[in-house]
């Protein structure tokens, strides 16, 4: 019964494009949020590491499901960041770097959102 | 003086035991997605669990019976066989949702792989549960899940609006969808109430041989101690409304509630909140566990009580061991465990009437509870809790259909 209800309730991947972009840009916040505390040496490098590989992970289970061109390119590049911080979560000045970008992600993903509601 | 230690150290439990998985994910997404509109459902849930912990503790002390004790006798073979049916299933499904968050807690702490994770908890689990009195059990466990207390700091050190905060405690229609925000609702109480809770306090009341002189004891505890432990509810959904709200970050991950503490508060804040997670989490696996091992051996009339010893009480050992390794089977498959947290709240409300009828009714029992039975305060809000969870029960599980589980 159990699995019938969550099959009923359609959970996974969701379909509509601004669904989607908000996803993306969710997980691109977080990652941002994640790659500024590994920037100021405010966490552990276990918990960056294990934390942007799952991020990364919905990310990448994400991206099949995703039509948009744009919205392709930017999941793309978000899980291409996450794993480079969860490879080298030592990288302080790396992580910065990873901050802005997946700073801008989030915001192009927002913008690509608001383009399709 | 004694008695009055007693009883701090009860409470104290009672906080630190309150917040499971379920809570967690529930006030961390609500918050996520609502702010703080939905701090009144907290309310109304913790208002549920003090009535309901209350009556079974009296009845406990009153009757030396736990929940399913009365159950049986006073709904009869057939209907109480549905009614634990339902709640093992419910149990399972939770004990399945703690044993995966435990992991992936201890997988956030140490890197290690989540399959050997998975095992090892189970195995520790277990050896705990072996080799620990109930008492010990009961608050190693609590104690160190107090360290949540940490997302209260995180909380203060967020700024929220706290004019915003207060407004939450209103109960309001919500803005944006209407299901996804009766999904929550629905979740929030539903996490407060799961039934688990009520299932194992009864039965350690019994295995502690409360009698009617630790009746104030019992009140103090349910109302202090969870009043408390929704505290940490609060503290919850207030710190993911601060931080993640305005980021627009949905939180679908056990390692996004602890960033929740990391970015006010750094690597100590980040600690604290693992290590309060992972003995909160624990502590609900253990209760879930031993609240289907409880059940079972109530229901069948077996020998049961962890001060029995395994030999004094084969079944249940059996029972509980039983419900670690079926919890174990759920999770291995690779299913997700806030994805089972979310299904094991929302059947666990669906469930609700069948546990909390039978102690409303046992508890108005002149013949079970003599002088102790319910007095009118205690049918009051009783009564109006049997109304909030037939309505949930009815609505939850549409609700999580129409609202794609609270994705919208």
């Amino acid at each position: 019964v159990a699995l019938l209800a969550i099959l009923l309730a359609g959970c996974g991947t969701p379909s509509a494009l601004d669904k989607q972009a908000e996803e993306v840009g969710s997980i691109a916040a977080e990652g941002a949020l994640l790659a500024h505390d590994a920037s100021e040496g405010d966490t552990t490098e276990t918990f960056t590491r294990v934390h942007a590989r799952e991020l990364a992970k919905n990310v990448e289970t994400l991206r099949p499901a995703i039509r948009d061109g744009r919205l392709e390119r930017v999941a793309r590049s978000v899980g291409a960041d996450l794993e480079r911080l969860a490879d080298d979560p030592s990288d302080e000045r790396g992580a910065a770097q990873l901050e802005r970008r997946l700073d801008d992600a989030s915001t192009q993903a927002e913008e690509i959102g608001k383009g399709a509601s | 003086l004694k008695a009055v230690f007693g009883v701090a150290l009860g409470i104290l439990a009672a906080i630190g035991g309150f917040v499971d998985i379920g809570d967690i994910v529930f006030n961390v997404e609500a918050g996520a997605t609502f702010g703080y509109q939905l701090l009144w459902a907290v309310v109304i849930g913790v208002g549920g669990i003090i009535t309901y912990a209350e009556m079974c503790g009296r009845v406990a002390a009153a009757s030396e019976r736990a929940v399913f004790d009365a159950v049986r006798e006073r709904l009869g073979f057939g209907v109480g066989f549905v009614a634990l049916v339902a709640g093992q299933l419910v149990n399972l499904l939770t004990l399945a949702a703690e044993i995966g968050g435990v992991a992936i807690v201890l997988q956030l702490l140490s890197g290690l792989s989540y399959r050997g994770l998975l095992v090892f908890a189970v195995l520790g689990l277990a050896i705990v549960l072996w080799l620990l009195p109930f008492g010990w059990i009961e608050r190693v466990f609590g104690y160190m899940g107090l360290a949540l207390i940490v997302f209260a700091v995180a909380a203060v050190k967020l700024h929220p609006n706290w004019g915003e905060v207060a407004h939450g405690f209103v109960p309001s229609t919500g803005s944006g969808s209407l299901a996804v925000y009766g999904y929550f609702v629905v979740g929030l109480i539903g996490a407060a109430t799961i039934p688990y809770e009520v299932y194992f306090y009864s039965s350690g009341a019994v295995e502690e041989r409360w009698r009617p002189k630790d009746l104030g004891m019992n009140k103090a505890n349910a109302i202090i101690g969870y009043c408390l432990g929704g505290f940490l509810s609060f503290a919850l959904m207030i710190s993911a409304g601060a931080l993640l709200l305005p980021q627009g970050i949905s939180a679908e991950l056990l390692g996004t509630v602890a960033l929740v503490a990391q970015a006010p508060l750094g690597e100590i804040g980040l600690l604290l909140a693992l290590i309060g997670m992972l003995f909160a989490i624990s502590g609900a696996a253990i209760d879930s566990g031993f609240a289907g091992a409880y059940n079972v051996a109530q229901f069948f009339g077996w020998e049961w009580g962890k001060y029995r010893k395994h030999a004094g009480a084969p079944q249940f050992t059996i029972a509980w061991l039983v419900m670690l390794v079926l919890g174990f089977l759920i999770v291995v498959t690779g299913v997700d465990p806030i994805l089972v947290t979310e299904v094991s709240v929302i059947f666990s409300v669906a469930a609700l009437p069948l546990t909390y009828v039978p102690i409303f009714l046992v508890a108005n029992d002149t013949a079970y509870m003599g002088r102790y039975r319910n007095g009118r305060i205690a049918n009051a809000f009783g009564g109006f809790y049997l109304v909030v969870i037939t309505v949930i029960a009815v609505a939850a599980v549409p609700l999580m259909i129409l609202s794609n589980m609270g994705q919208g």
